[in-house]
């Protein structure tokens, strides 16, 4: 007989076995909730929101749930694309590319992507292959990949490919003219040096652009334009279009432009509004490059520093999508930049009359320093040139290429003139005018005065005074100390650019009088400080002074307020004068501060005014 | 190590000690080659470095003298590369091509900087082979070395390779390099002998005390220390720091040249009392370096305020400033990081609430804070000028690092303010009246960005004037603080509700005022900047999404409750404070180092120099007693540089100083006989525990009189010599 009391638990336990059978349909059910649609809606939501966490959770959980729909991964990518997270998106996108092959809107976020992480080669193979899949004749969304792809052969020195891609295309286009791709042909052009194409399409774009009142396109392609007649040097040209691109939109990349125009013309204080200009505007690097250069050219060393310094730091290389530069060129210019500054504050910290010994033991060390870090960048340059020549040289870009290497090679002197002279060879051909800058670098390197002197005869005297002045500075090294042809160099170069004296050790050539009387261990220690910053003295006050080549009279006060006073007898004007503060201390002491006050301060010091 | 090569050839200690320090060595060039890995070839300096060692054995083993050593050295150098290029010139190995075009230049992009390194490696190597106790030296040039190499990598900035492998390896260099100093020693070469097994345990147990803190001193350097950072603020957001789609304001604002705003929706505050002006506080900046800025001070009762939200509810010091009422306000955090504790100033109460389910918050709390009621120029604010403050505080909150250029023009805005709060008002309003708004303050020349703000650009960002009117403020004497956080408009409220964006990310300042407290100023103008575009000042939209979070909020704000204390909270609390002491005395071990790193040597040299006296007053027994004493004794002979020599017994040791008038010590041999009785003896009575201490005190008043003040003192200070084995 059953026991009674255990009658009672087969309801139990049958309650029990139920509860377990139809449980898993009770959770599937309510998980039945979540579908695609509901996780898709619930992140959109969540998006807009800004729950940017949430999203990411509730995406994730969806990818995992749903690994055969591609649509939870374009839309994680499309979040990180649109906070900058390019990495993260590109994963995205590849994950869904597997799933969905060679949709166009996935394709078209990866090559993206690829672009703004400065991997062209991968962009330009996701670009290659829309158009395969897209062909432009068939999709007019294929007409801006088309475009793209233009613009990475450019950057990647792939200048026939993407002329005859952009050619054909507009040759099939039926809508007329694409101005994008006229601007791409345009640039595509100018890559390869062929002046008239290249201006003919930027100013077809143009026209189309102003025809649509699209004053920003014009604005860029104006700015292309001017870019195109600096480099054949018609600077005329090249300012006039500046200007109309300033007038078209006033952005960073027009005062850019027209600062390096000023900056031809070594005319400091218009180039350096014209850049401080653009850096209000500007979220690149760039307009800070050339500031930085700038001031390097003109000796304002420090402040160069602290901008080439500010550009090294910066980590978001991501701007370079828009500009027709690369990670690798990118880095070699702010080497270069960089290298050149230290360089020029190690040399000043040698040129300047140093105050106590102390002082002089701080100056050693300085240069020491500053020596080292410009050997470093140098180094990092001159490791950049080669690797940028050898990306233009896989492209058959020679004359990019060749300039590189000539670069890299400079303390070779036999190698770099070999590939000066393929790249003269070539860029001669292309545009006569270049033959001036060869005659120049050919003369530096093989410190040649003849070839220096023809180079400033040739060199146009109003838009070229950047060339003429550095001719000047390899001439004045070469000539003979205290000879008059090496005075009247020094003075020449003094018109143009005095910053350029202390960090290239040069001394103006001086008539130095006294108005103070006795004190002769003063005025032997001033004419010691003059003569060790690298000046020709003379004290003599004679009227033959001027034919020999003492043209600047320098007038020195001393008292309670020291005082100084540079005249041009040339031009009968008084060129710079000013009281100095000079410290308690020994009569050394003071007589240093005070030449060295003057010189850094005054004498060789740009004014932005 | 000993002096000549052939001793190298003996196996055991001299090659142990040889392979120790060349590893190290080859370890610290390793890592100097890190930051240039791009452009050096380490098999190229691996190489150089292995020609640098064997050169100086080489050279060790034909004696040559050290100067003409040098010289053929340099020779070296010169020759190789010139018969390098040579070679390469006149036997063209490469087809021409870039290869052949570019050899010099790949060589010397190598061969240069390859030079120091090895010139150094050959240095140390044939230094350490013709002079034992060259190895010490060497040990504190390492040291030197592994300072200046891992510089730029203090402060949290492990960059050459994880953090992890960097402690490993700056452990395994401690101990090597301990190992190294107490090989190198003559002496040390029985620790490895086989029959002293024991004992030589025992005897490397025994230098642990040296060991283990010298090991976690260099761990707390680098891994404990919270020192500025000054890195810390990044360009996007300004005054925020972001982790992917979080934010949180940084505790050292860097003045930077540009900056970018991002408008993400950081959190929505809902206000309830009254307030004019909603200046939401995250962290109070009220420390200043020269050069380095204003940064949140990690000294004790110094701006006592919460950073991190507590896990519930907790009550905070009120200190009862006048004119203030009490103003409620709730945090529902969006992309805010959620332990960011936020409030206006200052809060007395935080309550943290129990998030509701799918919320779309991070986190939610409420803080009650006391909130200034005073109008400006009311006739509560007193015109005290004598501060109520304690001394020290006052003199951390004035102080400006001397900026004598800032004084003046301090002086200058305040030339004729009448009172306290005049001055602080004038300087208020000159900033605002005659600085601009900008985003790109620009670069100063000279690296002082603050300077260049006042006296030469004229415009910046908040930070800028936040800095620029405390430093003002402090330089004339006027207790200041930078404070960071949120501003609200009042203007774009929505049933009390406010939405913040990270570009209302703002920085302003407080200034003490007697029974009022620290009261907000807010100096930065709202003219922008010619040329610049900063909608986002006068930009306020309601739209859907604001209308759905404070739809959620009010739906479900009957379910908010406060969140429990739990058990754990003690233990995070004692971890927390832990933390919070190891963090103050690194802090204060940086700060006062030159006082303190003295202070423990001359501590641990006293330990080591009477280790043996401590011994002597706990001994037991007489014989105990007196064999401590005589360590004792022994030690100070040890210091002196009177060292017993190998297989020199006692007695001969004794009577060696006994008849050497080099010495100038009399009395030892007698004092070594009562040793030798308390040691072997067959009995030591009391008798003659009083006699060996008499002969002790007279060994000791043989010491002061003959040796000089100046020599003893030398001699205590000396650390060689005080490990070694003396009996």
């Amino acid at each position: 007989m059953p026991d009674k009391s255990k009658i009672y638990l087969f309801p139990f336990l049958f309650l029990i076995l139920t509860s377990c059978f139809f449980l898993p349909f009770f959770v599937y059910a309510r998980e039945e909730e979540k579908d695609i649609d509901w996780y898709y809606d619930e992140a959109q939501n969540a998006i807009m929101d800004e729950h940017y966490e949430y999203a990411i959770k509730i995406l994730k959980e969806a990818k995992i749930k749903y690994p055969g729909t591609a649509k939870f991964l374009i839309q994680l990518g499309d979040l990180y694309f649109e906070k900058d997270f390019y990495e993260l998106a590109l994963d995205e996108y590849l994950q869904a590319d597997q799933i969905d092959e060679n949709d166009f809107y996935t394709l078209d976020q990866i090559q993206d992507c690829y672009s703004y992480l400065n991997k062209e080669y991968k962009a330009i193979e996701y670009l290659e292959k829309i158009l395969k899949e897209y062909p432009p004749d068939e999709y007019d969304s294929s007409i801006d990949t088309v475009d793209d792809l233009g613009w990475m052969y450019f950057k990647t020195h792939q200048l026939e490919k993407g002329e005859e891609l952009v050619l054909n295309v507009m040759k099939e286009t039926k809508n007329g003219i694409d101005r994008g791709l006229a601007m791409t042909l345009g640039t595509l052009y100018s890559g390869m040096y062929d002046y008239e194409r290249s201006k003919k399409y930027y100013l077809m774009a143009i026209e189309d652009a102003e025809e649509d009142m699209d004053y920003y396109f014009a604005s860029i392609a104006y700015y292309n334009l001017s870019l195109l007649e600096h480099t054949f040097y018609h600077f005329n040209s090249a300012l006039q279009y500046t200007n109309d691109s300033l007038q078209s939109q006033d952005r960073a990349t027009g005062h850019l432009s027209k600062g390096e125009l000023y900056q031809s013309r070594m005319n400091f204080p218009e180039a350096l509004r014209e850049y401080e200009e653009g850096e209000k505007k500007d979220d690149t690097p760039l307009t800070k490059m050339n500031i930085a250069i700038l001031l390097q050219i003109f000796g304002r060393l420090d402040e160069a520093l602290q901008y080439a310094s500010a550009v090294y730091d910066g980590k978001d290389h991501s701007w370079m999508h828009y500009f027709g530069t690369d990670i690798k060129r990118y880095k070699k210019e702010i080497h270069e930049i960089l290298a050149d500054t230290y360089r020029d504050r190690a040399q000043r910290e040698l040129s300047l009359p140093r105050v106590t010994i102390i002082d002089g033991l701080s100056s050693f060390f300085s240069y020491i320093r500053y020596s080292f870090s410009s050997y470093y960048h140098r180094q990092k340059f001159n490791s950049y040139s080669l690797i940028v020549g050898k990306d233009y040289l896989s492209e058959q870009a020679y004359l990019d290429a060749f300039w590189a290497f000539y670069m890299a090679n400079k303390d070779y002197p036999d190698t770099a003139l070999k590939y000066l002279h393929k790249a003269e060879e070539i860029e001669t051909a292309l545009i006569p005018q270049s033959k001036t800058n060869y005659l120049l670098e050919q003369g530096k390197m093989t410190k040649n005065l003849k070839m220096l002197e023809q180079s400033i005869d040739s060199f146009d005297p109003f838009w070229e005074k950047e060339g003429i002045a550095e001719a000047l500075i390899h001439m004045i090294r070469l000539l003979p100390h205290k000879s008059k042809a090496r005075r009247l160099a020094i003075n020449r170069l003094y018109e143009i650019n005095p910053g350029a004296f202390p960090k290239n050790r040069i001394g103006l050539p001086l008539e130095v009088r006294f108005h103070f009387s006795g004190n002769r261990p003063l005025k032997t220690i001033i004419l010691h400080s003059l003569r060790s910053s690298g000046s020709d003295l003379t004290t003599v006050n004679s009227l033959s002074n001027e034919e020999a080549g003492y043209r600047y009279i320098l007038q020195i006060y001393w008292g309670k307020n020291p005082s100084f006073k540079l005249s041009d007898r040339q031009k009968e004007v008084m060129v710079k004068e000013s009281h100095i503060q000079v410290k308690k201390g020994t009569i050394d002491e003071q007589a240093a501060q005070f030449i060295k006050e003057m010189l850094s301060s005054h004498i060789y010091y740009v004014k932005r005014d | 190590m000993s002096g000549r090569f052939e001793d190298f050839k003996t196996p055991g200690t001299d090659i142990l000690v040889f392979i120790l320090r060349n590893s190290i060595l080859y370890a610290l060039i390793f890592h100097a080659y890190l930051y240039f890995r791009e452009d050096l070839d380490i098999l190229f300096i691996s190489v150089s470095f292995s020609i640098a060692v064997i050169t100086a054995i080489l050279m060790e083993k034909i004696r040559l003298r050290f100067v003409i050593s040098i010289i053929v050295v340099i020779l070296i150098i010169i020759i190789i590369r010139g018969m390098t290029f040579f070679l390469f010139k006149t036997l063209s190995p490469l087809d021409p091509g870039l290869e052949k075009d570019f050899f010099y230049f790949f060589f010397d992009r190598d061969f240069f900087p390859a030079i120091l390194p090895c010139f150094v490696a050959w240095f140390f190597n044939f230094l350490a082979l013709r002079k034992p106790g060259f190895v010490q030296f060497e040990i504190g040039c390492n040291a030197i070395f592994l300072l200046v190499i891992f510089y730029t990598q203090a402060d949290y900035n492990i960059t050459l390779y994880h953090p992890t492998f960097f402690g490993i390896f700056l452990g395994l260099y401690v101990l090597a390099e301990i190992f190294i100093l107490l090989l190198a020693s003559r002496e040390k070469t029985r620790l490895i002998q086989k029959k002293r097994k024991g004992e030589n345990v025992k005897r490397i147990l025994s230098y642990l005390w040296i060991i283990v803190p010298l090991f976690f001193l260099l761990l707390l350097y680098f891994f404990l220390l919270d020192r500025y950072n000054k890195d810390s603020a990044k360009a996007r957001g300004g005054l925020m720091e972001s982790t992917m789609f979080r934010f949180d304001l940084s505790r050292y604002i860097k003045l930077q040249s540009e900056i970018k705003l991002s408008d993400e929706l950081v959190l929505i505050m809902r206000k309830n009392g009254p307030a004019s002006r909603l200046l939401l506080r995250r962290f109070v900046l009220s420390e200043y370096q020269p050069g380095g800025g204003f940064f949140q001070s990690q000294k004790k009762g110094i701006d006592d305020i919460p950073v991190v939200v507590p896990d519930s509810t907790q009550v905070l010091a009120d200190p009862h400033y006048t004119a203030r009422e009490q103003v409620t306000q709730e945090y529902f955090l969006i992309n805010l990081d959620p332990t960011s504790f936020i409030a206006m100033n200052y809060p007395v109460k935080i309550i943290p609430y129990k998030n509701w389910e799918d919320s779309s918050f991070l986190r939610i709390y409420k803080v009650e804070s006391m909130v200034n009621q005073l109008e400006i120029y009311g006739d509560e604010f007193t015109d005290k000028e004598e501060i109520d403050l304690p001394p020290e505080l006052y003199q951390f909150y004035t102080y400006y690092g001397d900026d004598e250029p800032v004084r003046e023009l301090a002086i200058e805005i305040t030339e004729y303010s009448f009172s306290y709060l005049d001055k602080v008002m004038d300087i208020e309003n000159y900033l605002m009246d005659n600085y601009l708004y900008s985003l790109k303050p620009g670069i100063a020349k000279d690296g002082n960005q603050l300077h260049h703000f006042l006296f030469e650009s004229k415009k910046g960002y908040c930070s800028y004037f936040a800095f620029a009117m405390a430093l003002m403020c402090r330089s004339i004497g006027i207790p200041a603080r930078v404070v960071v956080g949120f501003f609200a408009n009042p203007e774009w409220e929505v049933l009390n509700f406010y939405e913040i964006r990270a570009n209302q990310a703002h920085a302003w300042v407080e200034v003490y005022f007697n029974d009022l407290g620290w009261i907000e100023f807010d100096p930065t103008s709202t003219t922008i900047a010619p040329g610049e575009d900063i909608s986002f000042l006068f930009d306020f939209k309601m739209d859907e999404r604001l209308k759905n979070l404070i739809s959620e909020i009010l739906e479900n704000e009957d379910t908010l409750k406060e969140e429990e204390k739990k058990e754990t909270d003690g233990i995070l609390e004692r971890i927390r404070f832990f933390s919070f002491i190891v963090i103050q005395i690194s802090s204060w071990l940086l700060r006062y180092w030159f006082i303190i790193i003295p202070l423990l040597y001359l501590c641990i040299m006293i330990l080591i120099k009477d280790f043996h006296l401590l011994v002597y007053f706990m001994a037991g027994n007489n014989r105990r007693k007196i064999k401590s004493l005589f360590l004792y004794s022994m030690g100070i002979l040890y210091s002196l540089g009177i060292v017993r020599k190998t297989n020199e017994s006692l007695v001969e040791y004794a009577e060696r100083i006994e008849y050497n008038k080099r010495y100038h010590i009399t009395f030892f041999r007698p004092w070594a006989d009562f040793y030798l009785k308390a040691v072997f003896g067959h009995e030591f009575t009391e008798d003659d525990y009083h006699q060996a201490k008499q002969a002790f005190d007279i060994f000791r008043i043989v010491v002061k009189q003959n040796i000089s003040p100046v020599k003893r003192l030398i001699s205590f200070l000396n650390p060689l010599n005080s490990f070694k084995r003396k009996i």
